[in-house]
């Protein structure tokens, strides 16, 4: 039997060896990580309006995307990188000191607006890319995010599947009220002429709920930048 | 968790040379694919059968982490094994397990970045992975390092070829893939074929390790329970 000195002695021991190989590995591998994050992060917005081959992702977003950081009153603040903002520290901040980054994708045909959308799922933060027609109502597409839904239920937010229920869906309603997007409880709704309801996932409630949080908590903020764009 | 380990007691290696691959050693790294493999004998690490054997890739991917995860933390533990406390050395061999993994998942967010997006949990849980710590517990701690290494290795294998086969089934009848590729030709989908959606559920891989273990049993004599 060892001493409790010796006991403690090597715990100790033992957890600065496994903390200094840790701190290490972290910091050597953390400018690949950033890069893989970055590129990730490119392939989601682009995902949004076009098909992303990950090859040339990085030259299409150079092409294709124009990058705007706007203020909670709708103005166009200049010399911020919308890119790099970081949203969730944004939304911290009291709304009229919020910055919000928008993408706008600039195609041949057609020109979508891009907002980067941060919410609470049911394990863990979930994101969304939504890209709009030039309306600036009118869904074109959206890329869901989560980072530990449940697989097969919450976890489905990211497959086309769920997706594709929010295109055409609007955000506002003709009197020009901004509606946002609900999901359903449940699925099998037909919801073809509802236009601020999407079909929901069957268990997977408590996800599809943080998903239509995200969106009506995160758009008002935008929705005097999209009011001031059209008129 | 320790009582679920006792199903493959080590054998205390006491000659001071020893070849490198003698046929002890050898067995080490075979036995676990067949005799004492960890899932269809030990009945081990089921949890992670079932959850990333959708896909060949990342059933892989799994296997891979899981090996190099049971093979380090074996030798590591082995190489302390006689100055470890014994009062804590289950703390201290979770210490070693964890810091291993948290390693492992920091080197695929750096090198295959998609691939861990898609593991996502499922790597951090390796942890809490029986066959890490059965392994540990019923080796390491009573042999040389060398021996050590092999039997994680061996085990970990033994786990990755049981995925690997459930995750082939799985995806091909699923999704019709393989590794991503398209197997099953679109004419056969023109015909009427419907990929199998069951197979894509976790009571998918539950048949398929069951399947395993019967047949396995029924070739495999040593393993027929005498009682």
């Amino acid at each position: 039997m060892h001493s409790n000195k010796y006991t403690f002695l090597y715990a100790l021991g033992v957890t600065a060896v496994v903390a200094v190989v840790l701190a290490l590995a972290a910091a050597g591998l953390r400018p690949l990580q950033d890069a893989n994050e970055a590129q990730a992060k490119r392939i989601a917005i682009l995902q949004s309006v076009i098909d992303v081959n990950p090859e040339t992702a990085e030259a299409d977003y150079k092409k294709y995307i124009e990058e705007v950081v706007v203020n909670a009153a709708g103005d166009v603040v200049p010399g911020a990188v919308a890119f790099d903002l970081n949203i969730k520290k944004e939304s911290k901040k009291a709304p009229e000191e919020r910055l919000l980054p928008i993408f706008i994708y600039k195609g041949e045909q057609r020109t979508n607006y891009i907002v980067p959308l941060q919410g609470n799922g049911l394990w863990g933060p979930i994101s969304a890319f939504l890209a709009l027609d030039q309306d600036l109502n009118t869904v074109y597409g959206v890329v869901f995010n989560h980072d530990k839904e449940t697989p097969g239920l919450g976890a489905e937010i990211n497959t086309d599947l769920f997706e594709d229920r929010y295109d055409g869906k609007k955000l506002f309603d003709d009197s020009g009220a901004l509606q946002s997007i609900s999901v359903l409880k449940g699925s099998g709704h037909d919801t073809s002429d509802r236009p601020h309801y999407v079909d929901g996932l069957s268990g997977a409630t408590m996800t599809s709920n943080g998903v239509t949080r995200m969106f009506a908590n995160e758009l008002k903020f935008y929705a005097p930048y999209f009011n001031k764009t059209r008129s | 968790m320790s009582t679920e380990t006792a199903a493959a007691p080590g054998v205390k290696l006491a000659e001071p040379k020893e070849a490198m691959f003698s046929k002890k050693n050898r067995r080490l790294l075979t036995d676990p694919f067949n005799d004492t493999n960890p899932i269809t004998v030990q009945i081990l690490g089921v949890c992670s059968a079932l959850a990333v054997t959708t896909q060949m890739k990342s059933a892989f991917v799994m296997a891979l982490s899981v090996t190099v995860v049971v093979g380090l933390s074996n030798m590591t533990i082995s190489l302390i094994r006689n100055s470890i406390p014994s009062r804590i050395r289950m703390i201290i061999q979770l210490t070693v397990i964890a810091a291993l993994v948290v390693l492992v998942d920091q080197v695929l967010k750096a090198f295959v970045y998609d691939v861990s997006r898609q593991l996502s949990v499922y790597i951090g849980l390796i942890i809490t992975n029986c066959i890490v710590m059965g392994r540990l517990e019923a080796f390491a701690m009573a042999n040389r390092p060398w021996p050590s290494l092999l039997d994680g290795l061996g085990n970990g294998a033994g786990y990755g070829l049981i995925l690997l086969v459930v995750a082939f089934f799985r995806e091909l009848f699923g999704s019709g893939t393989l590794f991503g590729f398209h197997i099953i030709p679109q004419a056969a989908y023109d015909m009427g074929y419907v990929n199998n959606g069951v197979m894509l559920t976790s009571a998918a891989a539950m048949f398929i390790i069951a399947i395993i273990i019967w047949i396995q049993r029924s070739v495999n004599a040593k393993l027929v329970d005498v009682s």
